[in-house]
């Protein structure tokens, strides 16, 4: 899963010289830091089309399950109804009952509440955390980013699901404890966006000027890079929630995300695994609602960050 | 050779960081391992601590570090409590599924993506371009755990092209062997491919911009040998770093396709003791993915110069 | 001599009638050349002289069938190329039929020789490989006549240079295995775009040296384009001077700077660099913007930084018209006639 890649691409060890753009060649304008925007405009076109605003629309109809879980008109998830055992889509229940005859609508509203609040904080968590960091270091430069780099390398080496269950068997396994452990994994991805944004900060000439003029680090830091390093970060926000929804529901799957018995899409998935001969369904409702959740985040996302511009090259 | 020693010093030393924060995370784990290896309740605390005393958990973490980190530098990490197994055999007798595994899977995922990411470029802008790009963004939004939901549910379940689960040793037999590997390879592919399409394509189109394509074609080359062997390898640097980095994803990857599947490969082993808080297991093997995982990078790190003539002779 | 060579001698070799490009860029159509005619004879050099983005490099392309695919949006004209006896129109050849020519008939020689190479092979593959493609020579057949193309073009130690990359050569030397590559296949044509424009000084008189001698043994026709009037003084045979997209001024070398009658011409020639400026130094000394080639005003594109502009410049195109012997310009009020500042 690719919580390492694009965020630390190493160049060779020797740079290439700077790739110079001819005039010519059939190709587009496709920029190596841009390559997940420039794919999607050439899915999409370019503009908020419909696609945006079917994706956008999604995220919406989502969080507004996991708000109102408790309020919607659904059965309770967690009543077996065992005369519904297995049953398909539209007959006793509209997307279908699980093994236990539980209502798979309602399992999946019920489910998004986790998937929602855990992508939230862990994502707030590591933007918080590993944004600092980032800041911190691309600022001050010298020892400070040297260790800091040298310890998310460290880190990296782990796979990150060989961490997160460690974490996890560290932390426990409540709902906070999930959203921290998946928070702190995204630390040092966090910490990269931000000092590389902040580095390309730090050059302009009002930060030079208000250096010159004596402004106080603080004030730099908070007026004129926090400014400018926000809205990167937060435009990789929407796209890193879609990881961690994957993320999540890879633990969920594993029986080691939220405690059961607290439905989880994951959990859903893994459940309907056993089912796979006779009852597809279980695992598929749940699937295609996941694919579509972080389909939309990821493409929600880049287009926001294309807006935005968000310069990765130096990551 | 001296691109190796140059680099010598900080591959050991990110070995040297790398098992200290192994240790760090196992030991600070929490359950006790003398009470979960005398088991819950009941036990006297004498006799916990007689155990304590007899696993040498009663000395100070840095001494028992350094203890650990000499005996696992002869290849011992020494023995389960749990099983009596060696760790070290234990991981070696299952690492040749694993290996099997990621390497399938990756080589899968490259011989699909190289293809698929030069016909994308060639034709950049095209509508096959659009169709191939949005298949790959689709494949970015599908977890490998879906994937292998998906996979079995169509090529096993429905076409019953393939078993559901279960291994088939080399040696045993190998078409067998190669069928039981086919569907967790697959699995692990996908998104693999995913993400090397998406990279390769970005890499070529600019590469195709180049003056030195232009010539190419004034010299008369045909546009397929122009890929091939004009673009491709210019093009492939991002790739192949981005495949080093991406094994920690695979091995992410691989611990629950294993455990789906029922492979016998070390990434189930890790999972499973780590259900069982067999922690002496845990730390030998998270020691070793995580050492792979840097050597690996190092290597791919230093084949540079293999491809790219510049690097080769920078010194 | 037999009946055909005999016939061969009189057919130009290049002949282009009314080449017409049009490219879809970032910004809008750009109109890169327009209307642009002129023959080649086998031996002769045409100097081809205009400020950057004035569509030399565009017509270039369109010669050796290298126009990006995507992007052109129209390409008219002819454009006959003397082969063997017969005469191919090269814009109706598919691109399969084309590229046979490139190499053997056509070669070309780039501006950059920083990129120009692929950085990855070596210079004897690259060498080689027109060479195997299109004579059909071996690997080791191919190795040699590589070598011997480096000896041709003054490259020393050619031997050591074939298992090398580019980036162990300087520009210089590069520029020359550039030119070994597109003399590879002994073209009949050969087109020069600003062969020297990125080297230095002293290297840019040597290239230049090299390439008109080795034109002159193989009895190649060359154009050889640059946006300097000095490259071409005494190089070429005749001198098309090129100003957005169109060729506004034609003739004899020496007619041109004795008799020059445009005044393009006569800008680019006051502004020619001297020696001891710097190679880059672009046209600065022409006031105002270069041509706007993005849906162009009506009227003589040269009008907003003409000194001779008068009412009908701003309102019709000036056509090329015969101002004597093998002599064309597109001007309304060319310099010496008589209604200029009258
Ligand atoms: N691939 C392309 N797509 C769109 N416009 C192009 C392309 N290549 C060149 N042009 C435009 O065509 C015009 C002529 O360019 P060029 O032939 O390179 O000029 P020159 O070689 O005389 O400096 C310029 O305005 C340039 O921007
Ligand atoms: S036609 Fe008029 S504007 Fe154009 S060059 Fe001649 S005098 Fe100048
Ligand atoms: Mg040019």
């Amino acid at each position: 899963m690719p919580i390492e890649s694009g965020n630390r691409r190493r160049t060779p060890a020797e740079p290439l010289p700077v790739r110079r753009k001819t005039s010519y060649g059939s190709a587009g304008r496709a920029s190596r830091a841009l390559s997940f925007s420039v794919a999607v405009r050439q899915v999409f076109g370019s503009g908020f089309g419909t696609g945006f605003w079917l994706a956008a629309g999604w995220l919406l109809l989502v969080a507004a399950c996991a708000l109102f879980a408790t309020v919607l008109p659904v059965r309770d998830p967690l009543d077996p109804v065992i005369v519904n055992r297995l049953n398909a889509p539209f007959t006793t229940n509209w997307l279908g009952a699980d093994g236990l005859g539980r209502d798979m609508l309602s399992r999946l509203v019920h489910g998004a509440r986790v998937s929602v609040v855990i992508s939230l904080t862990a994502v707030s968590i590591g933007m918080l955390i590993g944004g600092s960091l980032g800041i911190l270091a691309g600022y001050f430069r010298g020892r400070f980013e040297r260790a800091l780099m040298a310890v998310l390398d460290v880190i990296l080496a782990f796979p990150w699901l060989v961490l997160l269950l460690a974490l996890v068997a560290f932390i426990g396994q409540s709902l906070m404890a999930i959203s921290l452990a998946i928070g702190l994994l995204w630390i040092p991805a966090y910490a990269r966006v931000a000092r590389a944004n902040t580095l390309s900060v730090v050059q302009r000439e009002y930060v030079l000027a208000a250096r010159a003029m004596g402004a106080s680090t603080l004030r730099i830091l908070l007026r004129e890079v926090l400014p400018n390093v926000i809205l990167p970060v937060l435009a990789y926000g929407l796209v890193a929630m879609g990881l961690v929804v994957i993320v999540e529901s890879a633990l969920a799957f594993l029986g080691l995300s939220v405690e059961a018995p607290q439905p989880t899409w994951g959990g859903m998935i893994a459940e309907g695994k056993r089912h796979l001969a006779v009852a597809p369904h279980v695992a598929l409702v749940p699937s295609i609602t996941m694919f579509l959740t972080v389909l939309s985040l990821n493409y929600v996302g880049d287009r926001l960050r294309s807006r935005f511009e968000v310069k990765e090259s130096n990551l | 050779m001296h691109l190796v020693l140059r680099k010598l010093p900080w591959l050991i030393g990110t070995l040297l960081a790398v098992s200290f924060f192994t240790f760090l995370l196992v030991s600070l784990l929490p359950g006790d391992p003398a009470v979960m290896i005398l088991g819950a309740g009941g036990v006297s605390p004498e006799a916990v601590a007689a155990l304590r005393a007899e696993l040498g958990l009663d000395r100070p973490l840095l001494v028992r570090y350094f203890d650990w980190l000499g005996s696992a530098l002869t290849g011992d990490f020494g023995r389960s409590p749990m099983t009596g197994q060696s760790v070290m055999d234990a991981i070696l007798s299952r690492l040749p599924v694993t290996i099997q595994l990621g390497v399938m899977a990756i080589i899968i995922a490259l011989l699909l993506a190289v293809p698929l990411a030069m016909l994308s470029a060639y034709h950049a802008g095209s509508r096959l371009d659009r169709a191939i790009s949005g298949l790959g963004f689709a494949l970015m939004s599908i977890p490998s755990f879906m994937m292998a939901i998906f996979l079995i549910l169509i090529l096993a379940v429905s076409m019953n092209l393939f078993p559901a689960t279960g291994w088939v040793p080399f040696s045993v037999s190998p078409a067998a062997n190669l069928r039981s590997a086919a569907l967790p390879a697959l699995s692990l592919a996908m998104i693999e491919l995913a993400l090397y399409m998406r990279l390769l394509r970005t890499d070529l189109i600019s590469t195709l911009q180049q003056d030195y394509i232009t010539l190419a074609r004034a010299k008369g080359v045909p546009n397929w040998q122009i890929m091939l062997r004009h673009a491709l390898r210019p093009s492939s640097f991002s790739l192949m770093t981005v495949v080093g980095l991406q094994l920690g994803g695979v091995i992410s990857g691989a611990i629950i396709i294993e455990e789906i599947f029922a492979l016998p490969g070390v990434g189930r082993l890790l999972y499973q003791s780590i259900l069982q808080r067999d922690l002496l297991m845990v730390q030998g093997i998270v020691l070793f993915i995580a050492t792979a995982y840097v050597v690996v990078n190092f290597l791919v790190d230093l084949s540079y110069s293999l491809l790219d003539p510049r690097v080769r002779h920078a010194d | 001599m037999t009946d055909s060579q005999h016939q061969t001698q009189k057919l130009p070799l290049l002949r282009v009638e009314d080449l017409t490009v049009r490219l879809r860029g970032e910004a809008g159509i750009v109109h890169a050349v327009s209307d642009v005619s002129f023959q080649l004879q086998r031996g002769q050099t045409l100097g081809i002289v205009g400020e950057s983005g004035s569509g030399k490099s565009v017509m270039a392309r369109a010669l050796m069938g290298l126009l990006p695919r995507r992007a052109t949006q129209q390409l008219d004209g002819r454009v006959s190329l003397a082969v063997d006896g017969r005469v191919l129109e090269l814009l109706k050849l598919s691109e399969r039929e084309f590229r046979t020519l490139r190499g053997p008939r056509l070669a070309m020689v780039f501006q950059d020789p920083m990129t120009a190479l692929n950085p990855v092979l070596t210079l004897g593959v690259q060498i080689a490989e027109p060479l195997q493609l299109h004579l059909g020579l071996n690997k080791a057949q191919a190795m040699a006549r590589a070598l011997e193309l480096l000896a041709q073009v003054g490259i020393p130690d050619p031997e050591g240079r074939l298992r090398q990359y580019p980036h162990q050569l300087s520009g210089g030397m590069r520029q020359r295995v550039v030119i070994a590559i597109a003399l590879a296949c002994d073209p009949r044509v050969l087109l020069a775009d600003e062969p020297t424009t990125a080297l230095d000084v002293t290297v840019q008189r040597q290239v230049l040296d090299l390439l008109l001698a080795l034109q002159r043994e193989r009895q190649m026709g060359m154009v050889l384009i640059t946006h300097d009037l000095g490259v071409v003084a005494n190089r070429a045979d005749h001198i098309a001077v090129m100003y957005a997209g169109r060729i506004v001024e034609y003739a004899p070398t020496s007619r041109l700077f004795s008799a020059m009658r445009h005044p393009y011409t006569e800008a680019l020639f006051k502004s020619v660099p001297r020696l001891s400026d710097p190679s880059h130094t672009r046209l600065h000394a022409i006031p105002g913007r270069p041509p706007q080639l993005i849906d162009p005003a009506p009227g003589c594109a040269f009008a907003p930084r003409c000194p001779n502009v008068q009412q009908r410049c701003r309102r019709e195109t000036p056509a090329l018209t015969q101002a004597g012997d093998e002599h064309l310009h597109a001007c309304f009020y060319p310099i010496g006639s008589r209604e200029v500042g009258a």
